[in-house]
């Protein structure tokens, strides 16, 4: 890469990290360092919301997954906005009146303390291993494009995040995700444009030859619980999903209540329903027009070096095979589509519908052979292929003007850090607000809970960046953690739910949120053909109907907080 | 999923739309039964929450049901938007 896009590329770390320093001024206290002493305007709790949700995987492998399967993965996020208007008026007001650090600590005052122990545990065993994966992915990337040893990728992503999140606590991450959300849509809106002036043929007639291939087949209304993407898991599955999400996983709790009012919290929670569903069709036509660029350049039959260079190396015949089948496919698919642009000027539906067919049986010819490339990666690598992720790294690198890749990698580090930061602070929220101080020193000066929560925040650091650094190894222990983490969501939604019911008590949360999870893990391994959005559905319907069902005849009890 | 588009297309050419969607013969659109009945719906049922005076609402306040009246409203460009994408371009 260019000295020039390095430049941009460590200005933007400088930048970041100096701001964060910045705002340990006004940092001098637990509740400023934690939730900045609940003084946060809506609009940058929003962005900061945004971008958390937003990470790098996102900006990578929604992209790639643009590329290869078009716009239906947008349906995921239909259930969003639905969830954002419930939480604003049921979970928001509580738990921002409630003036709780972490959303578990209202269950102990509504319930007991093991249920406040249980949930809290659940979310650090599951957010501190996926703080790793949030490192790992977008470091395998850099890793594999760039040549580097995969520690440096770490340590340039987790060291400068760390350094800035441990010194000036949530003030300096919410401030940084608003500038790092600036950059993440400043570098999208790039490469948007650059697709759109670059492309060889009309963009109308582009996106005809996008749709033959079912790229911009957005809706799917078959009600299929084994389809993961459809209408109505988006709607159903994915609204529960959401609810669970912002409502009561801290990473994204503590965002809220560091608001400065109950109607501050709502309105930032509505400004990532405004723009969730709009920047990921964004993020996913972006895919598409990569796609459509690559129609009419030669695009790589890897797009990940490293198993390039490792397939060339270790199967050189099989290789030369396929990169010459692959040369003519893509030269044929190449004419199909001009020939189907041409077509489509024309006017004559005949023609257009002819030369789509075309098109179309040059692309899976590609299909084919990019199949038996991926097979022959996976075979000499070891590892699951995931080439999709190096579809926009690839395209930016190779095909953008000077000072673009810069500000995509820019972009790539920013949405990684906004995640990883705001997971660190919320991992050190929960440990020493409902461990530490619970349990191992309930009264202590301020000063010393800020010092132990400066080093929970470091050692989490270093613990995540322990786990990606061995994420390759550990690959399968990650994994299994994060689909563990799964099953908890709709069961902890369901013990929240049960909090605003009066009569329920805490025998029936505790055991409620067991049962839950036990169903959820059991729907999972004896019935798996059920997509994972609907195990939030699952686990909430059980836990209320288990909690409710311990509860008869219980008497009404009063909820310590309400509005 | 190309195969079952392909043969899709190969038998209704593209003027015909793919089974799952109808015909309104009220604006003569095309598009899924269920899209074309959820508006009206939706919008009813938006308008009676948030508009209504009742004091069982008393916690919309005014600058909430302003920015959910623009969620509402984005949300449903959106949609439109891609609806559109998809009815003028995937075959």
């Amino acid at each position: 890469m260019h000295w020039i896009n390095w430049v941009i590329v460590a200005v933007y770390l400088v930048v970041v990290v100096v701001d964060g320093l910045r705002r340990t001024r006004g940092t001098t206290n637990i509740e400023g360092y934690f939730l900045a002493n609940r003084s946060l305007p809506w609009w940058a709790v929003g962005l900061s919301v945004m971008a958390t949700q937003l990470s790098a995987i996102t900006l990578i492998g929604t992209t790639g997954q643009g590329a290869t399967d078009g716009l239906k993965f947008v349906q995921f996020y239909f259930g969003l906005p639905i969830a954002m208007v419930i939480l604003g008026v049921t979970l928001v007001p509580f738990l921002h009146g409630a003036k709780v650090y972490t959303a578990y600590e209202y269950l102990e005052r509504r319930f007991d303390p093991k249920t406040r122990s249980l949930t809290s545990v659940l979310f650090l065993l599951s957010r501190g291993m996926s703080c790793g994966t949030i490192i790992a992915a977008p470091s395998v990337v850099l890793s594999s494009i760039f040549g580097w040893d995969l520690i440096w990728c770490v340590a340039l992503i987790g060291v400068p995040t760390v350094v800035y999140t441990v010194l000036g606590g949530v003030q300096a991450v919410a401030w940084a995700d608003v500038k790092q959300m600036f950059v993440i849509a400043g570098a999208m809106l790039a490469i948007i444009i650059v697709l759109i002036v670059r492309m060889p043929i009309p963009l109308d007639d582009a996106l005809h030859i996008a749709g033959a291939t079912g790229r911009l087949q957005v809706f799917d209304f078959s009600f299929d619980l084994s389809k993961t993407y459809t209408f109505w898991s988006g709607i159903l599955g994915g609204t529960f999903l959401m609810l669970s999400y912002f409502g009561t996983d801290q990473s994204q709790v503590q965002r809220y209540l560091a608001a400065r009012s109950v109607d501050e919290a709502r309105s930032s929670l509505l400004m990532s329903a405004y723009w969730k569903i709009p920047l990921q069709a964004l993020i996913l036509l972006t895919g598409v027009l990569v796609f459509l660029f690559y129609l009419f350049q030669p695009a790589p039959l890897l797009y990940n070096p490293r198993h390039d260079a490792l397939v060339q190396q270790q199967e050189p015949t099989a290789y030369a095979s396929l990169q010459s089948r692959y040369t003519l496919a893509i030269a044929s698919r190449q004419a199909a589509a001009r020939a189907a642009s041409t077509a489509q000027r024309s006017g004559d539906d005949a023609a257009v519908a002819s030369a789509l067919a075309a098109f179309r049986t040059s692309e899976s010819e590609v299909g084919v052979i990019r199949t038996d490339a991926l097979d022959a990666a996976s075979r000499v690598s070891g590892e699951a292929s995931r080439d999709v992720n190096y579809i926009i790294p690839r395209f930016v690198l190779d095909q953008l003007p000077l000072g673009f890749a810069g500000v995509f990698i820019a972009a790539v580090l920013a949405a990684a850090m906004s995640s990883i930061a705001a997971e660190l602070n919320s991992l050190s929220t929960a440990t020493v607000v409902d461990f530490y101080q619970r349990w191992i020193r309930p009264t202590a000066s301020d000063a010393h809970f800020l010092n132990v929560s400066k080093i929970a925040t470091a050692l989490w650091g270093v613990f995540a960046c322990i786990v990606a650094t061995y994420a390759a190894t550990l690959g399968s222990l990650i994994e299994v953690v994060n689909r563990f983490g799964s099953f908890f969501y709709g069961s902890i939604l369901g013990v929240f739910v049960l909090a605003m019911i009066p009569r329920v008590g805490a025998l029936g949360a505790f055991v409620g949120l067991l049962s839950g999870m036990a169903t959820v893990g059991a729907v999972a391994i004896y019935v798996p053909s059920i997509s994972f959005l609907w195990h939030n559905l699952i686990g909430v319907v059980a836990v209320v109907a288990v909690g409710l069902l311990l509860s008869i005849g219980s008497p009404r009890a009063t909820p310590p907080v309400s509005r | 999923m190309q195969a079952k588009t392909a043969s899709s297309f190969a038998l209704s050419g593209r003027d015909l739309p793919p089974t799952n969607i109808v015909r309104n013969d009220v604006t003569g659109q095309y598009g899924h039964p269920c899209i074309l009945t959820l508006p009206p719906v939706m919008a009813a049922g938006a308008y009676s929450l948030l508009a209504s005076p009742s004091s069982k609402f008393a916690w919309m306040t005014p600058p909430f049901r302003t920015t959910l009246w623009r969620v509402l409203g984005i949300q449903l460009v959106t949609l439109a938007l891609l609806w559109l994408l998809q009815s003028r371009y995937a075959t």
